[in-house]
């Protein structure tokens, strides 16, 4: 969980990590975002049943989270590879501070 | 410290409706005009009046469907106005949005781009300030394959073969804009506009109610309780019921501190709560689940800057942005059992937009250009 100070001057916490999986024939897509402003996440995931075989990863992050494209800086932003390890069953990744991840990965 | 996350294919929710990547097109600020209609006498390069840069950006991303006129604009909307020779359609008062409405962008206008991005039309009718006999005709206008005025009318203006539209909203925001109902009160008012929509061509039509704002379950209890109360249970048919929910801002669109960053995702990952408060408060009703929810408007709303009109909700999109949009398509995909459609608010320049349009004044003989990023 992160601390934050809300609206109202409290402390209060939000999850950091959050995302979803989905299933498209053998294909599995999971998204992952990792909410902190300031700290990276490493992520172990494994599936039940299965080794996963990685056939793409991708994140957006940014160093700075105001960042965004205009037309003066059309490409501020944009997806670029993720660096996917395999660790027996699981992979594991790194996700920065700020960023949305994108795996696609089948089952053998 | 490692974060563990495991998957379970054979824990299955449900199946995800591609609905839930959908978008929505307001009569407000530039997202119609400007953003969507250039008209075939313009120097963009257009196909038909809609600006091809905009149709290219879109087709990249698939939209499903595409949900149209408003917004608020849809309760003061009469479809009349925007059909038949555009030189000779009436100039109205957009109401809401401090805008003079030219009516050049219309049914046959919408349909028409809808298939060139490859989406599917989701038109919202007006009950505010409408009546069941101007959503019927639309939808005749829009569904029936027959020999009627009503057909001729549409042949006469160019499209002899129904347009098809599945998705039909039964009036937006009911609680404001659209009327200011109580939730009974509009679910009396659903039940009269509904009985008059009925599957006259060979797409069967989808009803989608006004639902609440946010996890707002008084409207819905209400609602429900005078929908259910009826002769014959399931009738007027109902299909879908939308609910709107905006997470709003924290600091403003591009200046935020590290807190306000937090603030902002925090009240985006609300809409977890307003998902499961909402499908809770209908399954007291609805215990087999064969009405879905719809999230048909959602996103961030920032103030807008100076260079902006304030009533054209123009707002500069960060990584903040991004990653509100994606913990609440996240959550919608782990509620794809009951959740059958989202809507981002909006598709182009106004809100939590996809695209931003530049006005490049490149020569005064050529009048403006612009590109979609």
């Amino acid at each position: 969980m992160i601390s934050y100070c809300n609206k109202q001057g409290e402390d209060a916490e939000l999850a950091q990590l959050s995302g979803s999986a989905s299933l498209k024939g053998d294909m599995l897509t999971i998204s992952l975002v990792n909410a902190s402003a300031e700290a990276g996440c490493t992520v172990a995931l494994n599936c039940v049943g299965g080794e996963l075989i990685v056939e793409g990863a991708q994140v957006l992050a940014s160093g700075d989270i105001h960042a965004y494209n205009s037309f003066d800086a059309p490409d501020a932003v944009k997806p670029r590879a993720l660096a996917v390890t395999p660790v027996g069953d699981a992979i594991e990744l790194e996700l920065p501070a700020a960023s949305v991840a994108r795996i696609q990965a089948k089952l053998a | 410290m490692t974060q563990r996350v495991t998957v379970v294919p054979a824990d299955r929710i449900g199946t995800i409706n591609p609905n839930l990547y959908g978008h929505f097109s307001e009569h407000l600020g530039t997202c119609i005009y400007e953003g969507i209609w250039v008209g075939e006498d313009s120097a963009i390069p257009n196909q038909a009046g809609i600006r091809l840069d905009v149709v290219n950006a879109l087709r990249r991303i698939h939209p499903p469907v595409l949900r149209w006129p408003g917004g608020n604009f849809a309760d003061d909307y009469h479809w009349q106005d925007g059909i038949g020779p555009r030189d000779r359609r009436p100039t109205r008062l957009n109401l809401w949005w401090d805008a003079v409405e030219p009516n050049q962008f219309g049914t046959h206008e919408f349909i028409t781009f809808c298939r060139m991005i490859g989406a599917q039309p989701y038109l919202c009718g007006n009950v505010g300030s409408g009546s069941p006999r101007e959503l019927r005709e639309w939808v005749e206008y829009c569904n029936y394959g027959g020999d009627t005025t009503l057909t001729r009318t549409r042949a006469a203006n160019g499209s002899p073969e129904p347009f098809g539209v599945r998705y039909w909203g039964v009036g937006n925001e009911n609680w404001a804009a659209g009327g200011s109902f109580e939730g009974g009160d509009y679910a009396v008012e659903y039940k009269r506009f509904a009985t008059f929509l009925q599957d006259i061509g060979k797409v069967p039509l989808t009803l989608i109610a006004c639902g609440a704002y946010g996890s707002d379950t008084s409207w819905t209890r209400s609602f429900f309780e005078k929908y259910t109360r009826t002769p014959f249970p399931g009738v007027p048919r109902l299909h879908g019921f939308g609910v709107h929910y905006y997470c709003g801002t924290a600091g403003n669109a591009i200046e935020y501190t590290t807190d306000q960053w937090y603030q902002l995702l925090a009240a985006g990952a609300e809409i977890e709560k307003v998902v499961t408060i909402q499908r809770a408060a209908m399954d007291a009703y609805d215990p087999q689940r064969k009405i879905g929810l719809i999230i048909d408007e959602w996103g961030a709303w920032h103030p807008t800057d100076e260079a902006h009109h304030r009533a054209h909700l123009w707002q500069q999109n960060t990584m903040r942005d991004a990653l509100i949009a994606a913990q609440t398509l996240d959550t919608f995909n782990r509620h794809a059992d009951k959740v059958v459609m989202s809507n981002i608010a909006q598709m182009i320049n106004v809100l939590q937009s996809m695209i931003f349009i530049r006005r490049i004044r490149a020569d005064r003989r050529c009048g403006w250009f612009a590109r979609a990023t």
